[in-house]
C-alpha cells in the first residue's frame, strides 16, 4: 500500500451513518506552509495521483478476490502472521528509493515543506520537551524503527538525539536531587538522634552519681549501726554491768578497808594500860574479854540492816563497849528502838 | 457471515477511519471528539459501536475501517467479556496491525490485578498493542487520542515506511512474566 505524500488542498468527506458516527470538522486548507505551485506542475501531480490511485484500486480488487476463508484457529493465525511479515520484509528488501515525481517544481515544494516541518518539530519539542517520544508518528515506532532498521521513520533525527540527551540529563538530575534530599533528611535525623543520646547520657551519669552517693551513705549508716549494735549487744551490756559491779565492789572494799583503818587508828578498844593513864581511876574497869571492836559493831549493824530490813534492830549486850555505843547514838549514826532501849539500829542514810 | 473485513473496500483519499468499540459507551464520545480535534492534516472519521457485529444495514455505506480499538474499563468485568466476544466477529486479517486495545483505570487500586493480566495475555496472544489511558482528565484523554491517532495513521498507510503489521510487531503487548517491569517515573 503506497501512500501519497503530496500535500494538496484536500476535499472534505462527510458521510453520515446510522451507527453513531462523529463527523470531523472541515479540515482547514492544508498545511500552514503551503506554497503555490504552477498550474502545469499541479496538473502533472494530479495525473500522477490518478495513476497511483488506479494502481491502488487494481491491487484492492485483487485482494478482495483473493479473500481467504475465515475460521482460523490461533496457530494458523500465527502462521499467517509470520508469512505476512516475511512477505513484507522481502518487499522492503527489494524496494528501491525513487523520486516522488519528475517535476522539479514539485520536488522543490515538497523538500521545502519537509524542511520546514522538521524545523517546526524541532522547535516544538525543544520548547515543550515531549515526554512521549516522536511527536509525528507515534510514541514508539520511531524509536523501534531506529533500533531495528537503523533508519528513522519520521524525519526528525537530530531532534531525537537532542531530546534524548535533554531527557536523560534531566532524568539524572532529578534522580540525584531526590537522592540528595533523602540523604539530607537522613543526616538531620541522625543528628537529632545523636543529640538526644548525648542528653540521655548526661542524665544517666548524674543519676549514677546520685545513686553512688546514696550507696555510700547507706554503707556508712550500716557500719555505724553495726558498731552501735555491737556496743549495745547483750554481751557487752553484761560485760559493762559486770565491770560496774566489780568497780563497786572494789570501791566498797576500799571504803571498808579505809574505814577499818580509820577505826583501828582512832577508835581502838580500850585496854588496861590506857585506862590507867586516864583520869577516871575509880571507874571499875569491867573489861570484857568479849568486847568487840567498833569496826565489828558497825559491821553487825550494817549487816543487820541489809539482811533483815524489816527488823534492823540489834540488841545491845555486854560485848558492846558503852562509850562507843553512846558515841554512835549521839552522832546520829545509830538510833534506839522507840520502845525498847536495848535495841539500836543503823540510821537511815538513804 | 458478519465478519468485519479489513481489505474489502477501497480506501479513501487522505482519510483514516477508526472504530471505537466500548461496552459502556461513555469514554468513546470524549475520545472521538478529541481525536477529531487533534488531527488537522488527515480526514479522520471516528465510528462508535457498542460491540461487534456491526449492524448489517450500514454494511454498504460504511467505509473501510483502518483501526479497531477495543476500549476496556478495568473496573467492570463485563467490559472485558464483551470485548472478548466481539473479537470473534473480526476477520483475522485485522489482527495484523489493525486492532488495538485501550485500557482505562489501570492504576485504580480497587481493580483486581488479575483483570489487567488477563487483558494483557489476550493482547499478547493476538500480537496487538495495549494502551493504557486515563479517562478522567482532559489531558489524559488528549494523550490517548494522540496515541490512537499515531497508530491509526500507520494502520491507514499514511505514514511513509511504516505498515500496521510492522508497528504491531514492534509495539505488541507482552505479559508481565516476559519482561522486567521498571518504572522510571
Amino acid at each position: 500500500m503506497r501512500s501519497n505524500e503530496v500535500t494538496l488542498q484536500q476535499e472534505n468527506e462527510q458521510p453520515l451513518d446510522k451507527e453513531s458516527e462523529v463527523q470531523d470538522t472541515p479540515v482547514p486548507p492544508a498545511i500552514p506552509f503551503y506554497i503555490e505551485c504552477s498550474e502545469a506542475a499541479q496538473a502533472q501531480l494530479f495525473n500522477e495521483c490518478e495513476e497511483q490511485f488506479a494502481q491502488l484500486e487494481m491491487l484492492q480488487n485483487e485482494i478482495i478476490l483473493a479473500e481467504p476463508d475465515s475460521d482460523e484457529n490461533p496457530q494458523e493465525q500465527s502462521v499467517n502472521r509470520l508469512m505476512a511479515v516475511a512477505a513484507e520484509l522481502k518487499q522492503w528488501q527489494t524496494r528501491q528509493p525513487e523520486l516522488l515525481s519528475t517535476n522539479p517544481e514539485v520536488l522543490l515544494v515538497v523538500g521545502a515543506e519537509e524542511q520546514k516541518e522538521r524545523m517546526a518539530v524541532g522547535v516544538y519539542s525543544l520548547t515543550y520537551g515531549f515526554s512521549e517520544g516522536c511527536p509525528i508518528c507515534s510514541p514508539f515506532s520511531c524509536l523501534f524503527f531506529k533500533q531495528i532498521t537503523g533508519i528513522w521513520a519520521c524525519s526528525s533525527e537530530a531532534v531525537y538525539a537532542l531530546i534524548g540527551l535533554i531527557k536523560g540529563k534531566s532524568f539524572f538530575q532529578s534522580a540525584l536531587q531526590k537522592l540528595n534530599s533523602q540523604l539530607e533528611l537522613v543526616l538531620s535525623c541522625s543528628q537529632a538522634k545523636r543529640d538526644t543520646l548525648r542528653e540521655t547520657l548526661k542524665r544517666d551519669q548524674k543519676w549514677l552519681e546520685k545513686k553512688k552517693e546514696v550507696l555510700r551513705a547507706g554503707t556508712e549508716h550500716v557500719v555505724k549501726q553495726r558498731l552501735e549494735n555491737e556496743r549495745l549487744s547483750e554481751h557487752s551490756v553484761l560485760q559493762d554491768t559486770k565491770k560496774k559491779i566489780q568497780k563497786m565492789k572494789d570501791y566498797q572494799n576500799r571504803l571498808m578497808e579505809t574505814l577499818a583503818d580509820v577505826l583501828a587508828e582512832h577508835f581502838p578498844l580500850p585496854t588496861q594500860e590506857t585506862n590507867a593513864d586516864k583520869k577516871e581511876k575509880n571507874i571499875p574497869q569491867e573489861l570484857n574479854e568479849n568486847l568487840i571492836s567498833l569496826n565489828e559493831v558497825l559491821e553487825l549493824l550494817m549487816n543487820t540492816t541489809l539482811e533483815t530490813p524489816h527488823d534492823p534492830y540489834v540488841s545491845i549486850d555486854e560485848t558492846f563497849w558503852p562509850p562507843y555505843t553512846e558515841m554512835l547514838l549521839r552522832h546520829g549514826i545509830a538510833q534506839r528502838h522507840p520502845e525498847d532501849c536495848f535495841k539500836i539500829r543503823l540510821e537511815t542514810f538513804y | 457471515m458478519s465478519l468485519l473485513k479489513p481489505f474489502s473496500k477501497l480506501p479513501g483519499l487522505n482519510t483514516a477511519n477508526i472504530l471505537l468499540v466500548e461496552n459502556e459507551e461513555q469514554f468513546q464520545q470524549k475520545l472521538a471528539d478529541t481525536v477529531v480535534l487533534q488531527e488537522k492534516t488527515v480526514n479522520v472519521n471516528v465510528r462508535l459501536a457498542r460491540s461487534l457485529p456491526l449492524p448489517m444495514e450500514n454494511e454498504e455505506s460504511r467505509p473501510r475501517i483502518d483501526l479497531v480499538v477495543f476500549i476496556i474499563h478495568l473496573t467492570s468485568e463485563l467490559s472485558f467479556q464483551s470485548a472478548e466476544t466481539s473479537l470473534k466477529y473480526l476477520d483475522p486479517g485485522y489482527f495484523q496491525g489493525k486492532v488495538c486495545f485501550l485500557v482505562t483505570s489501570a492504576r485504580n487500586v480497587s481493580v483486581p490485578p488479575e483483570r489487567l493480566v488477563s487483558v494483557r495475555t489476550l493482547a499478547a496472544s493476538l500480537h496487538c498493542p495495549l494502551l493504557c489511558a486515563e479517562d478522567q482528565t482532559t489531558e489524559g484523554v488528549t494523550t490517548a487520542a494522540r496515541r490512537l491517532l499515531a497508530i491509526l495513521k500507520v494502520a491507514a498507510g499514511l505514514v511513509p515506511m511504516a505498515t500496521g503489521l510492522y508497528l504491531s510487531t514492534l509495539t505488541r503487548c507482552t505479559v508481565p512474566s516476559d519482561i522486567d517491569q521498571q518504572n522510571f517515573e
